[in-house]
């Protein structure tokens, strides 16, 4: 039997890849820069990087890359995740060439590379013509880069999209009747991310038809769902959040949710030893957002060492009751996965 | 101070050559009924209105009468059996059979009774059908890459040999313009997939679901009173197109209406005549009510009792009829099946018949008494001695 919650390692073109890990989305920007802190330089458990294909495409950056690619540009050891560009796709009304972002990731030195898909909305249903649509272009999009790979060391996952787990069920069977893929990546969670039922009865459903392959879920990566998400049988995820957080001044507590910063009293420590918040004064922290964004990946960092540790001892349910004991919302959600996993609901 | 004093060892009745005391104590009716005896006019009458229904499509209803203890509830139990004995499920045609035990305080009751009878099984087996059938319709028209065999439609689904986003849409969209009713043909595809599954059982089965629950499978409202007729209508128009027809409704103990209020009795009526009205093809009805009560809803509602195009009374049993149900229910529990009444007596078996009255209920019951009161005596047959020990007959 496959047991949801494990620690698993994937072997990258890099380098082996223990998870659950988590992948900091980089905003790329002009040159490559963006804003996105140098935190693979801070944080050893950190080495990962999710980057966008479309948005490494569309700048400069992909020219000036050259053959070292990402590796060159950021890390020699780090393990990149290249996401297609779907989000892209759907928010400004693009056709993305499949191959064509296939090509991409390949040439950027792209560890592990998702399908382009296109998502879909939660308030979308099965339904509805469009939305079916949309479901079909991600699948057959997925084939077409299985087809087409030229780099067979680079990981290829199907991203999946569907609002709920019959239709992400089907999908995997219709795709692992027709090709192999290393993984598989569940899209469209952004916009349903404060439905938890949802969120577990997806990865639950993902979890179970695919064996023991990694899955990666797009675009949540919070301290509080990563626990959960990992719970459910998740392995990788990745999110933007902490640094977004940061620039609305908003600050990952250690255990406990996140406070506006400017709800902290001025005061000689901050509530966290983390080494931003050690080294650096109260005044400072909350005038920099690349700070509190660096603190919050710290704070992520502290969560998956704590949650691999409860993995370690198979402590992890015991870990989640304590973890989400002040948090009602969680906790609910938590006894909801429980039930799920134990087939009571 | 008196205890209880409980036996839990099992009784042996092997010395009367049985296994068990084939009578059931309380006389009532088996949920699959095996034995029916002496009632053949009545069969003959609902064999002609089913076959009617079953040949030409047009609706045929029947009313059952009978007194107390007659047989009225194991009569539609038995028809219920033998319709599904008779069209197993490799049979062309699927008849389609709902026991409803009361009628209620309105169509609403007896939908969710109906449903409930139907099950969640087989409804989720037809809903797989339905999808499975639009997947072989839409490989066949090649409005889809893939092909599909005949009959192979919901493997195709399973194995992943198909999307389920080139099917959904259109299973919706050819449904919901049959059935007019788009909640209905949400939930009923729903029913096909496990993680669904429950939620759209309760929603079709008529029980109140909170919106929350509802928004998952995009359902507007939930099924009222006001919908009842409607999702009834949805429902067989449904089963339809995977050839699940007619619809038999078996209502039993009709003469409950005759406790509701003139309004809700006038309602219940009304809405049962509506539903024979706009169902002249493919339904049939067959109520089981007091003769009593059938002779006023004659007599003072006949808008209604007119659309009951037959009536079929029945009748206390006679000796015969008696002495074949007491060697039927005998052979339940024997090694091999036999003639014999043993260990009845023909002098039991007349007591009994007289003390019966011909009531199928009471004579079970006192069979059975009479077996339990033999073996207690250590007697060796059910003789009339029997009937002494027996206080209350």
């Amino acid at each position: 039997m496959t047991s949801m919650t494990n620690i698993r390692i994937i072997d990258t073109a890099t380098r082996e890849l223990e998870t659950p890990a988590f992948f900091p989305v980089h905003n790329g920007g002009k040159g490559g820069e963006g804003n996105t802190p140098r935190y693979w330089e801070m944080i050893p458990d950190m080495n990962t990087m999710m980057i966008n294909a479309y948005s490494i495409y569309s700048s400069p950056l992909y020219e000036k890359m050259g053959e070292g690619g990402l590796h060159d540009k950021y890390s020699n050891n780090g393990v990149f995740f290249v996401d297609s560009g779907g989000f892209q796709q759907k928010n400004h009304d693009l056709t993305l060439d499949p191959i064509e972002m296939l090509r991409v990731q390949e040439n950027v030195g792209a560890d592990i590379a998702a399908t382009l898909d296109l998502p879909v909305f939660a308030k979308d249903c099965i339904y509805n013509q469009k939305y079916s649509d949309a479901v079909k272009i991600s699948v057959k999009n997925a084939l077409i880069a299985l087809d087409n790979r030229e780099r067979e060391d680079m990981l290829i996952y199907a991203s999946l999209q569907g609002n709920d787990p019959i239709m992400m069920m089907n999908t995997i069977d219709y795709l692992k009747k027709r090709g192999n893929f290393d993984g598989f990546a569940i899209g469209g969670c952004i916009s349903k991310r404060s439905d938890y039922h949802a969120i577990i009865d997806i990865i639950h459903a993902v979890r179970k038809r695919i064996g023991d392959l990694p899955l990666h879920v797009f675009g949540l990566g919070g301290p509080t769902m990563i626990p959960l998400m990992v719970y459910m049988g998740a392995d990788t995820f990745d999110s933007s959040a902490f640094l977004k957080a940061g620039s609305k001044r908003l600050y990952y507590m250690p255990g406990n949710g996140s406070i506006e910063f400017s709800d902290i009293p001025e005061t000689t420590y901050l509530p966290c030893t983390c080494p931003i918040c050690s080294i650096h004064p109260y005044e400072e922290v909350r005038s920099e957002r690349k700070l509190i964004g660096m603190h919050n990946l710290w704070m992520i960092t502290h969560e998956i060492r704590k949650l691999k540790m409860a993995i370690e001892e198979n402590e992890v349910e015991q870990y989640l009751e304590k973890r989400f004991m002040n948090s009602p919302a969680m906790y609910e959600a938590f006894r909801y996965a429980k039930a799920k996993k134990r087939g009571l609901v | 101070m008196n205890n209880l004093n409980i036996v839990t060892s099992k009784k042996d009745y092997t010395i009367f050559g049985l296994n068990a005391n084939p009578f059931p104590y309380s006389g009532i009716p088996e949920q699959v009924p095996d034995i029916y005896v002496g009632q053949q006019e009545v069969m003959d009458k609902v064999s002609n209105v089913l076959s009617s229904v079953i040949s030409t499509g047009q609706s045929n209803h029947l009313i059952l009468t009978g007194s107390y203890g007659n047989g009225k509830s194991h009569t539609l139990k038995y028809i219920q059996a033998q319709i599904r004995d008779q069209f197993c499920e490799n049979s062309v045609l699927k008849p389609v059979t709902g026991y409803v035990a009361q009628p209620g305080e309105s169509f609403w009751d007896i939908y969710r009774d109906f449903i409930y009878d139907l099950g969640s099984t087989y409804l989720r087996e037809c809903s797989r059908e339905y999808i499975a059938k639009v997947s072989e319709e839409l490989s066949k028209n090649g409005k889809i890459e893939e092909d599909i065999e005949p009959g192979m439609g919901w493997r195709a689904v399973e194995r992943g040999k198909v999307l389920l986003s080139d099917i959904v849409p259109q299973a919706y969209v050819l449904l919901s313009e049959l059935t007019k009713y788009p909640d209905f043909s949400r939930a009923f595809l729903n029913l096909a997939y496990e993680e669904n599954a429950y939620t759209s059982w309760e929603w079709l089965s008529g029980e109140a679901i909170e919106y929350s629950r509802r928004r998952e499978l995009h359902l507007t409202s939930n099924i009222t009173a006001n919908h009842a007729q409607r999702a009834f209508i949805a429902l067989k128009t449904t089963l339809e197109q995977i050839n699940h027809s007619p619809v038999i409704m078996l209502i039993d103990e009709f003469e409950f209406i005759e406790t509701l209020q003139a309004r809700t009795k006038q309602n219940m009526l009304n809405s049962l005549r509506h539903l024979i009205d706009v169902n002249p093809t493919g339904l049939s009805v067959i109520i089981a009510c007091a003769p009593e009560v059938w002779e006023t809803l004659v007599a003072e509602y006949h808008a209604f009792s007119d659309r009951i195009a037959k009536e079929a009374n029945l009748k206390p049993l006679d000796k015969h009829s008696v002495t074949y149900m007491v060697t039927e229910y005998l052979n339940t529990c024997r090694t091999a099946p036999s003639d014999s009444i043993e260990p009845f007596t023909e002098e039991s078996i007349q007591r009994i018949f007289i003390e019966g009255n011909g009531n199928a209920r009471r004579i079970i019951t006192i069979c059975g008494q009479a077996i339990d009161e033999a073996l207690l005596h250590e007697m060796k047959c059910v003789d009339l001695g029997v009937f002494e020990g027996i206080d209350e007959i």
